[in-house]
């Protein structure tokens, strides 16, 4: 799973959002460091969908505009939870190599 | 409707009609969204990032990727097929040019002298620079071993250095003929960047697929060897050079290519002819976009002498030309046949 597509469905874990509302809940969630551009957001979207990972939820107009609000679906939350489940046991492993390494070094 | 709003629109007609009749308002939305209240400036534009990300966008639904049509998906393949074909071209080419530099520096002895190549002195750095050159061409094997291997962004990296290797030495000797095979390298590689994207699954082909053009390209190195030591053997014949004239034009690498395709697509016609299930729009017009540079790169070797020898050259080189013009386009009618329908 790329770190756009964790980001996408993390930022849907709480809530349905529509396209922007993702935008800046991505970047809010990485700090900035991550700005998906909307080009880039409705390709990690389709790819997403097509996996059955996120579906549409509703559609709302606002301001004369339309909105679309995407939501986690099942498949979603469990492949989400197995990629934080990996991505926590690497940081774990990481954490415990760089002590040993310290704990070496201080020794 | 406002300023920007009609350029961010203008904008996404950049992706296909039924991909846009389904996300542009929605798309719009969110563009406008992000540009607050810049929104109301009749002077704001769209940002190069955005275009870009649309544009790619674009790209990678044309070539296959979540939501593409079948006949986009069609093309997607078009396009890995064009790149799976070019670099296996190049890698056998490049088995060749490697045993050529391994015989120039005296590795691998050869049947007829090399004349003074100039490859700089031993241990120099003009040796380094030219040792360096000379072994660009492992970068085609690499490229198609890794793109066969299921390691795209590899032979990604690899065919893209392979390209600048082959700009840098159009630049050191800019002439048509150069210029030609630069886009006989081009097409491929801008084929590979494109139809591998990050939608598409890597293939993980089996190794003797990748050993093929490498078996190709010790068997060519034989025949052209062969071939070399019969021409130094007989160009004291009063009757030089005789039929070399009618083989010449078929022995650089845009004849061979061109022999290549000719025999693939004529292949590929009788099989579309004779058995229906072998049938596929991929396969011809993968052909036929690699016809294009290999013909404007034979049509650069027509050269004005007026001697018999260059007569019968022009001759065979032009008859080439005319016969890649002609399959490339019975393969392009029989691959746009073949393309499932547009969608309504």
């Amino acid at each position: 799973m790329t770190e756009q597509a964790f980001l996408v469905l993390t930022a849907l874990a709480d809530e349905s959002r529509h396209g922007y509302g993702i935008v800046q809940e991505v970047e809010r969630l990485s700090e900035g460091r991550v700005q998906l551009k909307i080009g880039t957001l409705y390709g990690v979207l389709d790819r997403l969908a097509t996996d059955e990972l996120v579906s549409l939820d509703r559609e709302e107009a606002h301001q004369g505009r339309l909105r679309r609000y995407y939501r986690l679906t099942d498949e979603g939350a469990h492949a989400l939870e197995s990629e934080a489940v990996r991505l926590t046991e690497n940081a774990r492993y990481a954490t415990e190599r760089l002590r040993a390494r310290h704990a070496g070094g201080t020794a | 409707m406002n300023a920007l709003e009609n350029r961010y629109r203008q904008v996404l007609r950049l992706l296909p009609a039924g991909y846009r009749a389904e996300r542009e308002d929605e798309m719009v939305s969110a563009f406008l969204d992000g540009a607050g209240s810049a929104a109301a400036d009749p002077a704001a534009r769209p940002r190069w990032p955005e275009i870009i990300s649309v544009a790619a966008l674009a790209l990678r639904i044309r070539l296959g990727g979540p939501g593409a049509t079948p006949r986009n998906l069609a093309w997607g393949r078009t396009v890995r097929l064009t790149a799976l074909i070019g670099l296996a071209f190049q890698a056998m080419m490049s088995c060749v040019y490697l045993a050529q530099t391994l015989g120039v520096y005296g590795v691998l002895p050869l049947p007829y002298t090399t004349g003074e190549m100039p490859i700089g002195d031993p241990a120099s750095a003009e040796r380094l620079w030219h040792l360096t050159r000379d072994l660009a061409p492992v970068l085609w094997i690499v490229g198609y071993a890794a793109l066969v291997r299921g390691r795209p962004r590899v032979a990604k990296v690899a065919a893209a250095l392979g390209l600048t290797d082959s700009v840098v030495s159009w630049t050191g000797a800019p002439e048509i003929s150069a210029l030609t095979q630069v886009l006989i390298l081009a097409v491929p590689t801008l084929a590979l960047l494109a139809g591998y994207h990050r939608d598409t699954k890597a293939h993980r082909h089996p190794v003797r697929l990748a050993a093929l053009p490498l078996v190709a390209g010790a068997a060519l190195f034989l025949i052209m060897m062969l071939s070399t030591w019969a021409m130094a053997t007989s160009n004291r014949s009063p009757q030089w050079p005789g039929a070399w004239a009618w083989i010449w034009s078929w022995l650089p690498p845009s004849g061979l290519f061109c022999l290549t395709l000719l025999v693939a697509g004529a292949g590929y016609v009788v099989a579309h002819l004779a058995a229906p299930r072998w049938r596929s729009a991929s396969v011809p017009l993968a052909l036929a976009i690699l016809t294009v540079p290999v013909t404007l790169s034979r049509l650069s070797y027509l050269n004005p002498g007026v001697d018999q020898v260059t007569e019968t050259l022009n001759a065979v080189t032009l008859a080439q030309s005319i016969a890649l013009l002609l399959i490339g386009m019975l393969l392009a009618v029989i691959g746009a046949k073949s393309l499932p329908a547009r969608a309504m």
